[in-house]
């Protein structure tokens, strides 16, 4: 090869090397992961030219494949989103949190909806089991844990566990938390996942009226309590006396429905913002942002103005009373929840001592009175455990004959340091703590005998009646009649010589109750009066269908009827109405001669009052009690006004 | 039309025929500057223009001058890319394969969009033992070149078989068809 050519192929060699070069550097962009260039050539080599095809090729093919991997991972991630999306979907319609653990690393893992159900920032970080564990209410941690345990120890199908849990505003939740666990081939739990369902809404709903409840108006109270700053405010019980009768005579459903559609027209008598909250025994709550007594006066009028409506039901219409207790909250001076309820319990309390439609404030003589009830259970309590109930008897006369129709029994208690206490002090709070009941018992007891007593029959005979007052409790009791029946046999006495008196208050509480009760009393030949007519809101359409004997005319409508001829059109057209039923009447309260006069002018019989006696302690009866004599009309007797109509004693 | 195409053809005229001759054909045909690097996408007028006026040169009609192409082509090709034909051991798995190859060298090309006119020309439709279809789509028409092509790849492998066109983008079909069968005993 000559010198010339021998650099001529030199110099092509190194021109193809640095061709070759210039490939595998352009190769080198490749390094960052970039695949997006193309490998270009100068030479005419077919060799150079290929090379630089192929790798522009390869280079194709990878960016291909990343294009086409992209696009799969592309569609997945799509097809995960669109899964998660449906999946969060029902989760939200379920008002479902998710919550993972691992149980090796202990972590737990919880969703988006798991936090923002609690009001917690969701930050997707993992925790510790026990920082979910340490916002459960510690009285239902203990029984979390364990059905967690249970589950990983195979004992139990699923976690299925109810709790209260704290939420960011550190107000409890009703949760239900739902899990199963995943094992491995041998059965060994690998992680724990589940939901969590906010079932505080359930709890805190009133099933009759869905209205929120009682659990509702705690957590709202101490929502408002824990605000800063404090407002004033006022808590405001209402009830309604009287639902019962809504239920007279009328389809259950049907009564449902018209209270339920009571119940959303009194909510529209409230401001938008006032929740109408449902609590036990027809006991209405409400939180009003201000502790101003005209403000409330005039938030409450609709209300009250709705209720002066009767309510339409199955073509009736019935008119429902209430009354409302009010305790206002003075953030200068705050209260706790408990107490704050326990103010509006005393406000409505004292309200329903009341007339009907009137509504008491708290104050602090409302806490006096509120003692007072204490004195009264620890007198009704020392007198129970002392044996200290005493029996006093008032006769009832059939004033033409002079004869004994029957004795009221009342109630005394016998108090070492006050001496006797008549039931104005103590029988309400009896009623409403159920100690009624003892009392009763401990009065029949010494009422009882009576019937069979050797010296009482000598004087009085075996007709007269042991008429025995009942409390609303009482009456209700399915147990009364049976009651009854067992404590005359025991004294050996027939239980057709006794007589309850019932008021129209315990009949009206539930009526269809009552009545269905007051048959059975007197089917069993116990006869039923009703007591104190007259002396409250009386209800004329009540008295033409309620089963019993005899009204009792309360001395309320008897007091001044000589001097009062208004009075005494009432009281006869009254006296007329029961006659016209054919009720037996006897009059209360009788003290004057004159009133006697008027009431035999109208027929009136059986009188009781101290025209013939006031009430005696049983065991002073026949010495005390001389025996009523007959009465004779003025023109006849020729005696002056107010004369005694007993004998002096024998 | 990527450069390897009228390469083959310039090279054997070239060599037969000489520079001269070349240069006297692409004048004929009206190419200013013939081009004839593989790695190259040249204008598809500027190839089908040459290929008429080598026709006239050579005084062959288009038929006899594929036949010819097919030949040098084949010999080209297995010279330059020996693997292709390696890579198969006959004639059906190498016109089975012809698509991806076109596609390789189609990847060469910097225009994307005239990367994917080379990809989509060719298409397996349905490939089995002894038996082949595949559709062809392309304005420059050259049916005529891929029967001669499967020809000579048969006599290459030394196998028989059959071609049938079902389809032809010059009978106003969308796309040409071929219905390629292949003898069981090799014809050698
Ligand atoms: C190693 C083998 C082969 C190589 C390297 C090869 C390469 C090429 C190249 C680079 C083109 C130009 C493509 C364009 O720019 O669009 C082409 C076109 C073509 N090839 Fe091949 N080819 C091979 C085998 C075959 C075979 C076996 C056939 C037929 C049986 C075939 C049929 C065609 C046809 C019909 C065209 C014209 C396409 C058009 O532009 O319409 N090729 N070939």
């Amino acid at each position: 090869m000559s010198e010339e050519s021998l650099m001529a192929s030199d110099e092509g060699e190194r021109r193809l090397i640095a061709q070759v070069d210039s490939i595998s550097n352009q190769l080198c962009q490749a390094v960052d992961g970039n695949f997006e260039f193309h490998i270009h050539t100068d030479s005419d080599e077919i060799a150079l030219q290929k090379l630089a095809q192929l790798n522009n090729f390869v280079l194709d093919s990878v960016r291909r494949t990343i294009r086409d991997l992209k696009a799969t991972r592309d569609e997945l991630e799509t097809r995960v989103e669109e899964r998660t999306q449906r999946l969060n979907l029902v989760l939200t319609a379920t008002n479902d949190g998710v919550w993972e653990w691992d149980i090796d690393s202990g972590n737990i893992t919880l969703s988006q909806r798991w936090s923002s159900m609690l009001g917690l920032p969701h930050d997707g970080q993992q925790r510790g089991l026990d920082d979910w564990l340490l916002r459960i209410h510690d009285d239902d941690r203990a029984e979390v844990q364990r059905s967690l345990y249970q589950h990983i120890d195979g004992l139990t199908p699923s976690v299925n566990v109810e709790y209260r849990i704290r939420d960011a505003r550190k107000a409890w939740r009703m949760v239900l938390c739902r899990g199963l666990c995943q094992r491995d081939g041998n059965g060994v739990a690998i992680r724990m996942a589940g939901t969590q369902t906010d079932t505080t809404e359930q709890r805190l709903v009133d099933p009759l009226t869905q209205l929120p409840n009682g659990a509702y108006l705690d957590m709202v109270l101490r929502e408002r309590l824990a605000r800063a700053p404090l407002l004033p405010m006022a808590l405001v019980k209402f009830q309604l006396l009287n639902v019962a009768s809504l239920f007279d005579g009328v389809a259950v459903d049907v009564a449902v429905a018209a209270l339920q559609g009571l119940v959303q027209r009194m909510r529209r008598q409230l401001p938008p913002r006032v929740a109408l909250i449902a609590l036990p025994e027809h006991t209405f709550a409400m939180i009003f942002e201000t502790d101003a007594i005209e403000r409330l006066d005039n938030a409450l009028e609709p209300l009250e103005a709705l209720l002066s409506q009767p309510v339409e039901i199955d073509g009736q219409q019935v008119w429902l009373s209430h009354v409302s207790g009010v305790a206002a909250f003075n953030p200068a001076e705050p209260v706790s929840v408990d107490e704050w309820r326990h103010q509006s319990r005393l406000a409505l309390a004292n309200a329903r001592l009341s007339d009907v439609g009137s509504r008491r404030y708290y104050s602090e003589p409302l806490r006096h009175w509120e003692r007072q009830n204490s004195r009264a259970e620890q007198l009704i309590r020392g007198a129970l455990a002392t044996r200290g109930v005493r029996c006093f008897v008032q006769p009832i006369v059939n004033a033409v004959t002079g004869e004994i129709r029957g004795f009221e029994a009342l109630m005394r208690l016998y108090e070492p340091s006050e001496g006797i206490v008549t039931p104005s002090s103590f029988i309400e709070v009896a009623e409403r703590s159920g100690l009624i009941a003892p009392l009763w018992g401990m009065l029949m007891e010494q009422a009882l005998p009576m019937l069979r007593d050797d010296k009482i029959r000598r004087r009085f005979g075996d007709d007269f009646l042991l008429s025995v007052n009942l409390s609303t409790r009482q009456l209700m009791d399915p147990k009364l009649l049976d009651v009854m029946i067992a404590a005359s046999a025991r004294h050996g006495v027939s239980y057709r010589r006794l007589q309850i008196e019932v008021t129209e208050t315990s009949v009206l509480s539930d009526p269809i109750k009552a009545f269905r009760i007051l048959d059975r009393i007197r089917a069993a030949g116990i006869s039923v009066a009703l007591d104190d007519f007259g002396s409250g809101y009386s209800s004329l359409a009540q008295l033409t269908s309620m089963p019993m004997d005899t009204v009792k005319i309360d001395r309320e409508l008897v007091m001044n009827v000589t001097s009062l001829p208004r009075k005494r059109h009432v009281l006869s057209a009254v006296v007329a109405l029961c006659q016209r039923l054919d009720y037996r009447i006897v009059v209360e309260g009788v003290e004057e001669r004159d009133t006697l006069e008027i009431l035999r002018e109208w027929g009136v019989t059986d009188i009781q009052g101290y025209i013939y006696s006031q009430p005696l302690p049983l065991d002073r009866l026949v010495e005390d009690l001389a025996p009523p004599r007959p009465f004779r009309p003025r023109a006849t007797a020729g005696g002056p006004y107010g004369s005694s109509l007993t004998s002096p004693a024998a | 039309m990527i450069g390897l195409i009228q390469r083959v053809l310039i090279d054997h005229l070239e060599i037969h025929h000489g520079k001269a001759a070349v240069e006297s054909i692409a004048a004929q045909a009206g190419v200013l500057s013939l081009g004839r690097r593989i790695d190259t996408d040249y204008d598809d007028a500027d190839t089908l223009a040459f290929f008429a006026a080598a026709g006239d040169y050579l005084e062959l009609d288009f038929d006899a001058l594929m036949t010819l192409y097919a030949d040098l082509f084949i010999k080209w090709t297995r010279q330059h890319y020996p693997i292709f034909f390696s890579m198969a051991d006959s004639a059906q798995a190498f016109l089975g394969r012809q698509p991806a190859i076109h596609a390789s060298l189609g990847a060469g090309i910097r225009d994307p969009h005239l990367r994917d006119r080379v990809s989509d020309k060719f298409r397996v439709v349905e490939k089995s033992e002894l038996k082949l279809i595949v559709d062809y789509r392309s304005a420059n028409g050259l049916c005529t070149l891929y029967r001669a092509l499967f020809l000579r790849v048969l006599e290459e492998y030394g196998q028989s078989g059959e071609l049938v066109e079902t389809r032809c983008q010059h009978r106003g079909d969308e796309a040409c068809r071929f219905d390629m069968t292949f003898a069981e005993e090799s014809a050698a």
